[in-house]
């Protein structure tokens, strides 16, 4: 069984996405601010994670620092899912080494989970 | 230095050097000087009393201050208005997103969950749905449509066959032709045509082309979409027997915000921003774009783009 840990603020979200991978055989883990994504994320040592920018505690950039500076993390794929989409937030993203940049309002559930799918191979 | 340094403050502020307040400052700065040099040589001319020509300048330098200074404040407040409105519209943008996209995201467990939605509830659910898709639209055009004026329109340019690009797009509008009764054909003249585009970009555009022939062509009506070479330019077109642009309004075709009076009859909604923006991508993706247009007999949008060598590396822009 793949784990995902999707770090998300919003419950709305977490509650779509979350109904949408356990029904497709993940485990899954939530977290709802960036300081709380980054603790599951050393507890759990998810398969992925999905990680929004604007987040309480600490922003979703630092999130993907902190995980790409930790060597039991830093192998771990990052998929952005955000609703900010200009250029330098877009490059900085993939400059920090994230697999992936969704904008959520462009993207049905069942095309973030084949993303996913594509991802974890 | 300084003036690299003014150049970049007025890329900041996104206006043309001659609205560009600190290059205004410089400039009124000049003409302040020309002008006290111009006032004491005239002033000397006429008067041989050093006081007269001492006030004559002091009186000039004091009013082209009050002037430059009044130019100089007006453009910059113009500018920041400018900048203001920018940010505002792309923070609403972005936040009206969430919302929407809460919608969109529980919407689609409840309609994948027909357990959950009772059958003659499905269609109201499938209109919440298509609105729902509709304002993620129109926030996408509000945010292109920023991007555009503060020049920051995000193109990731690939090179692409447009004949079968172009193809695919049409199957793909035959049902909703079929709905409209429009009769839709695609004629390809000369393949492959090879051009370096955005991929999704030159989508959106060839999809609001389409989506407006057929929209605006009465039923029994034709749509034909036509992929050729002109020169060293491969060429799309899109022909309609529809309602025609009124010849007063084509002049304003592409301009923003801008609807033409028989389109709001067969049209009420929509925002004037579609082919704006179709303009406004195509010639930022390097390609042109134009139309003939007859009130009551149709339309033909048409854009090219340079063809490519399909071998060749094609350096980004």
């Amino acid at each position: 069984m793949k784990k995902l840990l999707i770090i998300e603020d919003e419950a709305a979200l977490q509650d779509a996405l979350q109904k949408t991978f356990t029904a497709e055989g993940y485990e899954v883990s939530q977290a709802f601010d960036g300081e709380e994504g980054i603790k599951l994320a050393k507890e759990k040592i998810p398969d992925m994670i999905l990680l929004d920018l604007i987040l309480p505690k600490k922003h979703g950039f630092e999130v993907l620092q902190d995980i790409k500076a930790d060597d039991s993390l830093k192998n771990i794929p990052v998929l952005v899912l955000t609703n900010l989409e200009e250029s330098t937030e877009v490059m900085k993203a993939i400059e920090l080494g994230a697999r992936g940049y969704l904008i959520k309002a462009n993207y049905a559930l069942k095309e973030v989970l084949a993303k996913v799918k594509d991802i974890l191979g | 230095m300084n003036t690299f340094h003014i150049i970049s403050q007025c890329r900041k502020y996104n206006v043309s050097l001659w609205s560009c307040p600190p290059f205004l400052f410089i400039v009124m700065g000049a003409i302040n000087i020309a002008g006290m040099f111009t006032t004491s040589v005239v002033a000397q001319r006429f008067s041989d009393d050093p006081a007269m020509v001492i006030i004559a300048v002091s009186m000039m330098a004091a009013f082209l201050f009050v002037v430059g200074n009044t130019v100089v404040t007006s453009f910059q407040r113009l500018a920041d208005a400018s900048r203001i409105k920018s940010e505002f519209v792309n923070i609403v943008s972005h936040q009206l997103r969430s919302p929407l996209s809460v919608i969109k995201w529980q919407l689609e467990l409840m309609l994948d969950q027909t357990k959950v939605v009772p059958a003659d509830s499905m269609v109201t659910m499938g209109t919440i749905r298509l609105q729902n898709e509709r304002m993620i639209a129109l926030v996408n055009d509000l945010l292109e449509v920023n991007r555009i004026e503060d020049d920051r329109v995000i193109l990731r340019p690939t090179k692409i066959m447009l004949d079968s690009f172009v193809e695919q797009l049409v199957n793909g509008y035959k049902p909703f032709a079929e709905q409209a009764k429009d009769k839709l054909s695609f004629i390809c003249e000369a393949r492959p045509l090879v051009v370096f585009v955005d991929d999704a970009k030159l989508r959106w555009v060839t999809e609001n082309l389409l989506d407006n022939a057929i929209r605006y062509t009465k039923a029994g009506g034709e749509v034909t979409i036509k992929v050729l070479r002109a020169k060293n330019k491969a060429r799309v077109e899109v022909t309609d027997s529809g309602i025609g642009i009124p010849a007063t309004d084509q002049a304003m075709i592409f301009q923003k915000f801008f609807r033409s009076e028989n389109a709001l009859l067969v049209r009420a909604e929509g925002t004037g921003l579609g082919l704006y923006l179709v303009k406004s991508l195509i010639v930022a993706m390097g390609g042109s774009v134009g139309f003939a247009s007859m009130e009551g007999k149709g339309s033909t949008f048409w854009y090219t783009f340079p063809l490519v060598d399909s071998g060749t590396t094609v350096q980004k822009k």
